[in-house]
């Protein structure tokens, strides 16, 4: 037998020829897909993460700009300059954004104890008998109490000149010695709100002034004033069991509940509402502690969150991404909770990262705003506590 | 030679396209790597305000001991708690005279001199690098020094003895334990820095950064702290510089501290501007009696862009 050259395949050497070729077509198909599959995992993975970028530097000036709940420019994001008569007493009550000068006019002699408005160069140092509390920090309310300690209205109240007719005998006319602080306290609060009087107010502060203001309802000149320590029923928050009349600070305030800003832009719980509501809900206390049911906590974090997409028009294939961010004052801590969320286009599946921040506080928000857009306007130079933009940041020695 | 040609040429241009890809994947992984440090950089400069106000903070009362005395000379808030007067300023009875000064403190210097502009004056600034020390000082190790034993075996089983100190330090004699390990971690050199302009008694200009400028402001200033050296030259430390994330912010320091509510509870939690979750339940976990005695900071305003001075 010789060996002879073929110019053709055999049938089995064709079959099997084919067939191997058609498996290697096969897995490189396979393979195509599962890098087009991977790089489309890829990309999206890549764009999520853009976006958690951006959504960092979104949030970030968010929490210091505070443009979502107030915007001069947006007419919709001003709602929180609100003011409203008769919410709780009979005057005007604002929220956190409401402008100063206007509305709690400067008066009396700087420095002394008949000055009001409020003084955005004061620094309320320690040394200075105005910023210090002259009540009776263990007096209870007019009904516990005999006042065996003495009577310290007549050290500080909200009325220059009182009448004390409780006790036998009754003290009579007075006139306090200290009437600044208490009504410092009391005209924050009447013109920002809870929120906003705990941020201006110093951290040592003890809630509580003797008499009512022009703002709050009636009452005797002998009692505490009822909007901060009557129980549960605005500032005072009493689901930690102490609930009777007391002055106390800022930690038994809030270590069962939380005083929040409280927004109303579009896509919020108060789009839509009047200013007495904005107004209302930027007076109130919440609870969130433990005492607090599900419901409860649930409401009040859809309350006072301000939210917004980070990308309105996006490409359909790309994630639903949005930031949020919530202000609140609970345990006595200032809270910034920053919030970057985001909705996969394929799966729906949310994600959300939620974090705090060290950021511009509503005093320094109100800072960087100015009290007229005119640029003719010598109020344009102003921010809306009435103090000046242009010399904010240089040295001054003189200042107190 | 024909199919060898054509299989060159098929393989070249596989080889082209993978290229390609490579190149484009190295340069999208490039684009979010350098995107990804601008986060990094952000967040490293926020957290360096926090830095600055505890800074501040703690300067308003500390950190003017002078170790040659015996004593341990303290100061009474940048704006005096004693009489309102710019300080810090040591304590002691006041010295009269027009500029109301307090006394030297016991190395014969005084601790704030009004009118030099120089830090801690009003007008002053502090630059403040912040590499991280191998061991900071009175480090204390944080693994826990009396386990409680899990074994119900044991006859300590759930019984929870103070057997060991706690918290227990970290270095092993007492002068390493107080000098600390001033050694800067790797990588943590030139990573991030603030500076304090003082503008007011109580005001201060924070500039929070993130980048290898160790805070200083440029090229001039650099020359006169005598640290040309370790930048090399103008152009070198203005690439540096250029590349940085900064931020600026005033704050407002207050001698107010907290309320006494905790004091009378036996829990002195009196920082003003902690900022933690609102439901945080770790509040009451940990050592509860520290205090502040430092103060606080009453605000803090983010600044736009830069300002003239910081």
């Amino acid at each position: 037998m010789t060996a002879t050259s073929r110019g053709a395949f055999t049938l089995i050497e064709a079959a099997i020829a084919v067939a191997l070729g058609a498996l290697l077509v096969l897995s490189a198909w396979s393979a195509v897909r599962l890098v087009g599959g991977t790089v489309t995992a890829t990309n999206r993975l890549a764009t999520e993460n853009a976006l958690l970028r951006a959504g960092w530097f979104a949030v970030a000036a968010e929490a210091d700009g505070w443009q979502l709940v107030d915007d001069p420019g947006d007419a919709r994001r001003l709602r929180l300059r609100a003011r409203a008569r008769g919410v709780i007493g009979p005057g005007w009550r604002g929220a956190p954004f409401t402008p100063l000068p206007p509305n709690w006019p400067r008066s009396g002699v700087p420095g002394a104890e008949d000055e009001r408005g409020f003084d955005p160069g004061y620094a309320w140092p320690a040394n200075d008998p105005r910023t210090w509390f002259h009540g009776n920090i263990a007096q209870q309310d007019d009904a516990r109490t005999d006042r065996r300690f003495g009577r310290y209205e007549i050290f500080t109240h909200l009325r220059e000149d009182i009448t004390l007719t409780m006790g036998a005998p009754a003290y009579g006319a007075a006139r306090p010695a200290h009437t600044w602080w208490p009504n410092q306290l009391e005209g924050l609060r009447d013109h920002l709100g809870y929120y906003g009087a705990i941020d201006y107010m110093p951290g040592s502060t003890i809630w509580a002034v003797y008499g009512a203001g022009a703002n709050t309802a009636a009452q005797a000149d002998d009692d505490w004033g009822r909007e901060w320590m009557a129980t549960s029923w605005r500032f005072n928050d009493s689901s930690i069991g102490e609930g009777y009349w007391l002055p106390r600070g800022l930690y038994a305030h809030t270590n069962n509940a939380a005083y929040a800003i409280v927004p109303a832009i579009p896509d919020s719980a108060l789009a839509g509402a009047d200013d007495a509501a904005v107004v209302n809900a930027n007076s109130a206390t919440s609870p969130v502690g433990q005492y607090a049911t599900t419901a409860q906590v649930a409401t009040f974090a859809e309350r006072t969150i301000a939210r917004r997409a980070l990308l309105p028009l996006r490409p359909a294939s790309w994630p639903a991404a949005e930031i949020g961010v919530q202000r609140l004052i609970g345990w006595r801590r200032f809270v910034t909770s920053c919030r970057i969320g985001w909705r996969s286009a394929l799966s729906g599946e949310r994600r959300e990262l939620t974090f705090t921040m060290l950021s511009t506080t509503l005093r320094g928000a109100r800072q960087q705003r100015r009290l007229s857009d005119d640029p003719a306007s010598a109020d344009h130079d102003r921010d809306l506590d009435g103090g000046r933009i242009s010399d904010r940041c240089d040295v001054r020695a003189d200042l107190r | 030679m024909m199919r060898r040609g054509a299989i060159l040429l098929v393989v070249s241009a596989l080889t082209a396209i993978g290229c390609a890809l490579m190149l484009a994947l190295l340069v999208r992984v490039r684009s979010d790597g350098e995107e990804s440090a601008l986060v990094r950089g952000d967040a490293q400069a926020r957290i360096m305000l926090i830095a600055a106000c505890h800074y501040v903070q703690e300067a308003s009362r500390l950190g003017w001991d002078d170790p040659g005395t015996p004593g341990h000379e303290e100061c009474a808030g940048w704006v005096d708690a004693r009489d309102g007067t710019p300080g810090p300023k040591t304590l002691g009875d006041l010295v009269a005279g027009p500029s109301n000064d307090h006394p030297d403190d016991r190395d014969g210097n005084r601790v704030y001199r009004r009118g030099s502009a120089r830090w801690p004056d009003v007008g002053g600034v502090a630059r403040c690098p912040m590499p991280v020390w191998q061991r900071t000082r009175w480090a204390v190790l944080p693994a826990i020094q009396n386990p409680i034993a899990a074994d119900p075996a044991s006859p300590e089983f759930g019984i929870a003895y103070l057997a060991n100190p706690d918290p227990a330090p970290a270095a092993d004699d007492h002068d390493a334990f107080a000098a600390g390990d001033a050694r800067t971690r790797p990588g943590s050199d030139g990573r991030a820095w603030f500076r304090v302009l003082r503008i007011a008694p109580a005001r201060f200009l924070v500039t929070s950064g993130a980048g290898a400028s160790a805070g200083f402001r440029d090229w001039d200033e650099v020359e006169a702290a005598g640290a040309a050296a370790v930048f090399g030259d103008r152009a070198a430390f203005g690439r540096i510089r250029d590349a940085e994330t900064r931020h600026w912010w005033l704050i407002e320091w207050s001698a107010s501290c907290g309320d006494s509510y905790m004091v009378t509870r036996g829990m002195r939690q009196q920082d003003t501007y902690a900022w933690h979750p609102y439901n945080a339940s770790h509040e009451d976990l940990g050592q509860t009696n520290y205090r502040n005695p430092v103060g606080s900071i009453r605000w803090v305003q983010h600044l736009d862009g830069e300002p003239a001075a910081w």
